[in-house]
């Protein structure tokens, strides 16, 4: 080996072969997989399988929550609905009681008046009940 | 300013009784409470509602609008001067002049020339002919203008007791069911059924409507040794004389009762039977009836 080429060849097979070998050890084929390892381990595995029951459990748990607070909500604004209304009306009620008790101080006193001759004698009958009041010569 | 009332308490765990003086009697309002506050001040409005009639209509107030037109005989008067003169000739012509609101000269000469309160129980009046009643009374609705026959003047006392009373009545029912009653002009309103006790009679359970008393038996007077009443008999210009001292009439509004109840007394006791309407009477001997529907 004096020749310069073939000096020349060694030393690119040899380079060759080092990386080759610094290759596969850096691959480290003699180490087992880190998921093959934890798969293997059961405790791992139990707590895998717990976690995603638990996780499904979650799931199906906050779905009932978000029923049930879309429940509420809609049961909320048709509370509110039902309140407001009643407030509305409660409110017209008043205001038409206060109205038609300005009407008949106010009304000008017409043919219209609740005074009136000629009308029918209202249903009147004897009775046992004590009196709340009595009448007298006016 | 309104007068403290004379009684305002709750009656019966739910009735509101609340009276007052107005119109020379005591009034009485009975008012089913459902919030004291606002019926306290329905009550209130009613019995500022009665001062207002009365010195509208009170022939005994100098400053009254009645007692203005009397001493005026011409003048344009208010709404509710005008309804009630309007009633007034209407119960006139239904009642062939039974009912006669110019009987205001027969009163005072017979002595009832004040409040009956203020009226001595005797008293000396001279002599006099009979005052002449039926006079004539125009009113132009148009212009709102009464005018009086002259030599003729107007007493509303009863039928503006009675128009106060369905006014009364009509502000009062907006706060619930409710009595009125104006010293014997008594009007109910409202679901509920109302006993009332008629004197020296049955006690009488009326819904709506109203009742009133006309009698000889109060509102009395000596003078000059005669006794008088009230209740004049137009076609006399004197005190009636009837077969009944008093008849209870049951109608539809507290103005018509008393129209009625004026008009049957001194119709008598025939006539009050024949009549047909649900009414108590008692004759001058004592007796009792029930008559109409009763």
């Amino acid at each position: 080996m004096t020749s310069t080429p073939g000096r020349f060849y060694t030393t690119a097979v040899a380079l060759v072969v080092f990386f080759l070998f610094w290759a596969v050890i850096a691959v480290r084929p003699w180490a087992q997989p880190q998921g093959a390892s934890a798969s293997s381990d059961p405790r791992l595995i139990a707590l895998q399988t717990r976690e995603k029951r638990l996780q499904a459990r979650a799931i199906s748990v906050q779905k009932i929550i978000d029923r049930r607070w879309a429940n509420y909500r809609t049961a909320l604004v048709k509370r509110k609905g039902q309140i407001a209304a009643q407030k509305a009306a409660q409110q017209a009620a008043q205001q038409a009681a206060q109205q038609a008790a300005r009407q008949v101080v106010q009304q000008p006193v017409a043919s219209s008046s609740p005074a009136r001759l000629s009308a029918p004698a209202p249903s009147v009958k004897i009775t046992s009940v004590p009196p709340v009041t009595a009448t007298k010569t006016s | 300013m309104l007068e403290a009332p004379l009684k305002a308490k709750l009656d019966r765990s739910d009735l509101l009784r609340w009276e007052f003086r107005a119109m020379g009697t005591t009034i009485e309002l009975l008012l089913e409470s459902a919030d004291e506050q606002r019926d306290r001040d329905a009550l209130e409005t009613v019995q500022a509602e009665f001062e207002r009639l009365e010195q509208v209509m009170s022939r005994f107030r100098p400053d009254s609008e009645l007692s203005l037109l009397n001493r005026e005989g011409s003048m344009v008067v208010s709404p509710d001067l005008e309804r009630v003169i309007e009633l007034a000739l209407e119960a006139r012509e239904q009642t062939n002049g039974r009912f006669d609101p110019t009987v205001h000269d027969a009163l005072v000469a017979a002595g009832y020339n004040r409040s009956f309160d203020r009226l001595p129980r005797e008293r000396r009046i001279d002599a006099h002919p009979p005052a002449r009643c039926g006079g004539r009374v125009t009113l132009e609705a148009s212009s709102g203008t009464v005018s009086l026959e002259p030599g003729f003047h107007l007493d509303l006392g009863g039928i503006g007791k009675g128009y106060a009373v369905d006014r009364a009545i009509e502000i009062l029912a907006v706060a619930g069911p409710c009595l009125v009653n104006a010293g014997g002009d008594l009007a109910v309103r409202g679901d509920r059924p109302w006993p009332i006790e008629i004197e020296e009679g049955p006690t009488l359970e009326l819904r709506s409507g109203a009742i009133a008393t006309s009698g000889r038996d109060r509102r009395r007077w000596l003078a000059s040794g005669e006794e008088h009443h009230h209740l004049i008999d137009p076609a006399t210009g004197r005190a009636a004389q009837s077969d009944l001292l008093r008849v209870t009439v049951v109608a539809s509004s507290a103005v018509e009762a008393e129209v009625l109840a004026k008009s049957l007394f001194l119709g008598g006791e025939a006539e009050t039977a024949r009549a047909g309407l649900p009414a108590f009477l008692v004759t001058l001997d004592g007796r009792k009836r029930l008559v109409g529907d009763l």
